[in-house]
């Protein structure tokens, strides 16, 4: 007798005992068939508890319907946990209060301007139309305190809504009130349960989702519908390698470790439309304590060298393109932002620098600076002093690189400052392109039935950069909508 | 006088080191030299995995909430963070020492490392 065909015809009956539960011998069997029900069932089922998930399920429970959050790991553990907490959002109850005049249009316009007229127009005027009420919904359901809006240089203007973290970050603050609204509601949340392929019917409808769970495979099927928001793929260096190159898998990692591209891997095995995949956000970085330089590279001051002491870029460019481009012009990923005292915030930069024990270097001298930063002196004394010859002659343009700062500012005043950054990637864009209900498309840019994406996860609203903000502003946003059609689908199946 | 004082550093760091590396001065020992027993924090019959938190808060305040107000006077507050609720036993090491993890990412200095 073949033995594996014995075991496998004793597990059968075990399981077949234990699920009719008649034989109470069995009871190791039933135990565990018990902690494993072989499927379950719900209206929504949503994949990711960041931003995007957690909003999902909260509408979803909101709109009558019974959603599931299914989260690898022990804790909602993606982007948002590490974001400042700002929301692009216009036409609020907060800026109709703080009398800012601000449009739909006008944010719709810029927001396409920012992205380079690449983004789905589609998906940007939901985003501008829905951004006012979800934002007052943040503040009315989920209990979040905003800091007072601020007037800011283009493009956020009295955009801002920053999330108030008090000790902790927004993003932290955000989904810690996200959690507590969950709780009051009894969503259930089944964590360290990772989502790992879509479940699909006979006319490849998406039908539910095959989770690895602590105890194996389980299946969660669907009434609904299933809703990625398992954020992009920043942490997936094979990706980042392959969709963007090798330069880009070289920045450092500025937020979770955990976002490894589920967004397309569960995907692209319904022929998910995958779009904008070589796109993403960068910002500078030092990853051994995780201090942001940003205000500094965005300044307006200084000159930024590499470890040769030789300008790199044209310091003019938003810290955005600063840090994206950092990896391939230096092997290295590493530069230093000097500036000299002309820049009166540079105090605060040196207490954030300082509170999160980050090296920085400062010196009366420029000599002084490049020694103490181990920079070869001539060449960092030569940079600064050929930028400020061009800054006195007006030739910065001239420079090689050219500087094209509109309001340049020679260096002379000390202390001289050094802060050491590498670049870093923010989030990635790319991913299974959506439509304005959410739902994601196929490559012939039809629905598939019962599959949404929302956040980061979701591809097509954002290219090139993107509005302060409206990141966690589009996770909001798609992730409302997402339920309300899933509820509309189940209210509708009832009636059949 | 400042000899003197290097002098007296050195010696007060030697001692430090000296009495927390003796072998039982892991948190469980701590414990059970306090006269707990090993089953206060583990269920199982035979321990063999970290505690769920809730058996650490049954005696250490009842809720993250209560044990974070403790140490709310640290900078920063290593029991309310933007990392969330973590199980204890990932910073706080039943036998072997404490890891602060939030130093895979930072480099925050000057906690007790209980
Ligand atoms: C340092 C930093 C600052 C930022 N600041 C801002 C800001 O101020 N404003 C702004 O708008 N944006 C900001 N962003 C971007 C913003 O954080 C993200 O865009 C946003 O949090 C995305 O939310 P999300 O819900 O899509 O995904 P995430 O918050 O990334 O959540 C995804 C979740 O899915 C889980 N998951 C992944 N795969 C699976 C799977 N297979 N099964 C189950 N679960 C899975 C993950 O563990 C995670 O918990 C910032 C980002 C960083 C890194
Ligand atoms: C049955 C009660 C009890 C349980 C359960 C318990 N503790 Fe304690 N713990 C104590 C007592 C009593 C002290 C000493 C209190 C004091 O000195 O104020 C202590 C002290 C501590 C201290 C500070 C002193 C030191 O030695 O480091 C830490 C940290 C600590 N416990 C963590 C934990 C963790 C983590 C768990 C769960 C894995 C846990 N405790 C479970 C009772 C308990
Ligand atoms: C992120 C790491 C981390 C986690 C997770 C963590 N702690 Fe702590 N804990 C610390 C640090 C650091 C200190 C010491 C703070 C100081 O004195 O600087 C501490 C101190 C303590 C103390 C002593 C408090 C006092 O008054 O001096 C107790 C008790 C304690 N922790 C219990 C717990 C329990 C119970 C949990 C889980 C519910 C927990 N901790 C989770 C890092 C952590
Ligand atoms: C303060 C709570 C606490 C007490 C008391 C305690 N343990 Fe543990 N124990 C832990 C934690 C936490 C772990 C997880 C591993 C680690 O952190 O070292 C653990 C793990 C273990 C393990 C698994 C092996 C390993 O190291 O992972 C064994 C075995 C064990 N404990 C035995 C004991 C025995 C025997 C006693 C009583 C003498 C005891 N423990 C008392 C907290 C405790
Ligand atoms: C996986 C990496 C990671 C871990 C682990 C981590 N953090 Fe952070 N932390 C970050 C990032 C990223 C930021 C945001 C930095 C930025 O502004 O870009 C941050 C910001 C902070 C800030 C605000 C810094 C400021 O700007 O003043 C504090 C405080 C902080 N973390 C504390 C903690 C504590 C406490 C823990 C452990 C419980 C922890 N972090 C664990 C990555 C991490």
């Amino acid at each position: 007798m073949d033995p594996e065909i014995t075991r496998r015809g004793m597990m059968k009956a075990l399981v077949v005992a234990a699920a009719t539960g008649t034989v109470g011998s069995a009871a190791t069997a039933a135990e565990a068939a018990q902690r494993v029900p072989a499927t379950q069932v719900y209206d929504a089922i949503i994949l990711g508890a960041g931003t995007a998930g957690l909003v999902a399920a909260v509408e979803a429970y909101d709109q009558g319907i019974k959603p599931v959050v299914l989260e690898k790991m022990d804790l909602p553990s993606g982007n948002t946990i590490y974001a400042l907490g700002s929301l692009n959002a216009c036409c609020t109850r907060m800026q109709k209060q703080a009398g800012i005049a601000d449009s739909k249009d006008e944010l719709f316009a810029d927001m396409m301007k920012i992205s380079a007229g690449q983004a789905d127009p589609t998906l940007t005027r939901t985003y501008v139309e829905h951004i006012g009420d979800d934002v007052d919904w943040l503040q009315d359901t989920i209990g979040v305190t905003f800091l007072k809006l601020q007037k800011l240089p283009y493009p956020r203007l009295g955009r801002i809504h920053r999330v108030d973290g008090g000790s902790i970050t927004g993003g932290g603050k955000l989904i810690r009130l996200l959690l507590a609204a969950c709780k009051k509601r009894n969503i259930p949340i089944l964590y360290n349960t990772k989502a790992v392929e879509l479940i699909t019917d006979k006319k490849m409808a998406v039908t539910g989702v095959r989770a690895l769970t602590e105890d194996g495979l389980v299946e969660f099927m669907a009434r609904g519908g299933v809703i990625i928001a398992t954020g992009g793929f920043s942490a997936n260096r094979e990706m980042l390698c392959s969709y963007m190159g090798g330069a880009t898998s070289r920045l450092a990692l500025r937020g979770s470790p955990y976002l490894t591209g589920e967004n397309i891997s569960l995907t692209k095995p319904v022929f998910a439309k995958l779009v904008h995949l070589d796109q993403f956000h960068a910002g500078p970085i030092v990853s051994a304590t995780h201090a942001n330089p940003a205000d500094a590279l965005n300044s307006g001051y200084g000159i930024i060298v590499d470890v040769r002491g030789k300008r790199i870029i044209d310091e003019a460019n938003t810290y955005v393109a600063k840090a994206r481009a950092l990896p391939s012009l230096t092997p290295e990923n590493m530069a230093y932002q000097l500036v000299d005292s002309s820049w009166t915030a540079v105090r605060k930069m040196v207490d954030k620098f300082t509170h999160l024990n980050t090296r920085f270097y400062q010196d009366d001298t420029v000599e002084g600076l490049a020694k103490k930063a181990g920079l070869p002196v001539e060449a960092v004394v030569a940079s600064v002093k050929g930028y400020n010859d061009a800054v006195k002659s007006g030739r910065l343009k001239d420079l090689n690189p050219p500087c094209t700062y509109k309001n340049p500012f020679a260096m002379d005043k000390s202390p001289f400052y050094a802060f050491p950054f590498e670049g870093g990637i923010t989030a990635t864009f790319g991913g299974p392109k959506i439509n304005a209900n959410a739902q994601v498309v196929t490559w012939e840019d039809r629905p598939i039935k019962g599959l949404y994406a929302a956040g980061n996860a979701a591809g097509g609203l954002f290219f090139s950069d993107y509005i302060g903000g409206s990141q966690l502003g589009a996770a909001t946003v798609f992730g409302r909508i997402a339920s309300r059609h899933i509820a509309k689908v189940c209210k509708k199946n009832k009636k059949v | 006088m400042k000899k003197n004082l290097l002098a007296f550093l050195l010696l007060a760091a030697v001692f430090v080191f000296a009495t927390s590396a003796v072998a039982d001065s892991y948190l469980a020992d701590r414990h059970v030299q306090r006269g707990l027993k090993c089953a206060q924090c583990h269920t199982e019959k035979v321990p063999s995995k970290a505690p769920k938190m809730d058996m650490c808060l049954k005696c250490h305040g009842g809720s993250y909430e209560e044990l974070a107000k403790a140490t709310a006077s640290k900078n920063p507050n290593p029991h309310y963070t933007h990392i969330g609720d973590k199980e204890c036993a990932v910073c706080h090491k039943g036998h072997k020492a404490f890891e602060f993890i939030c130093n895979d990412c930072h480099q925050f200095r000057g906690q007790k490392t209980p």
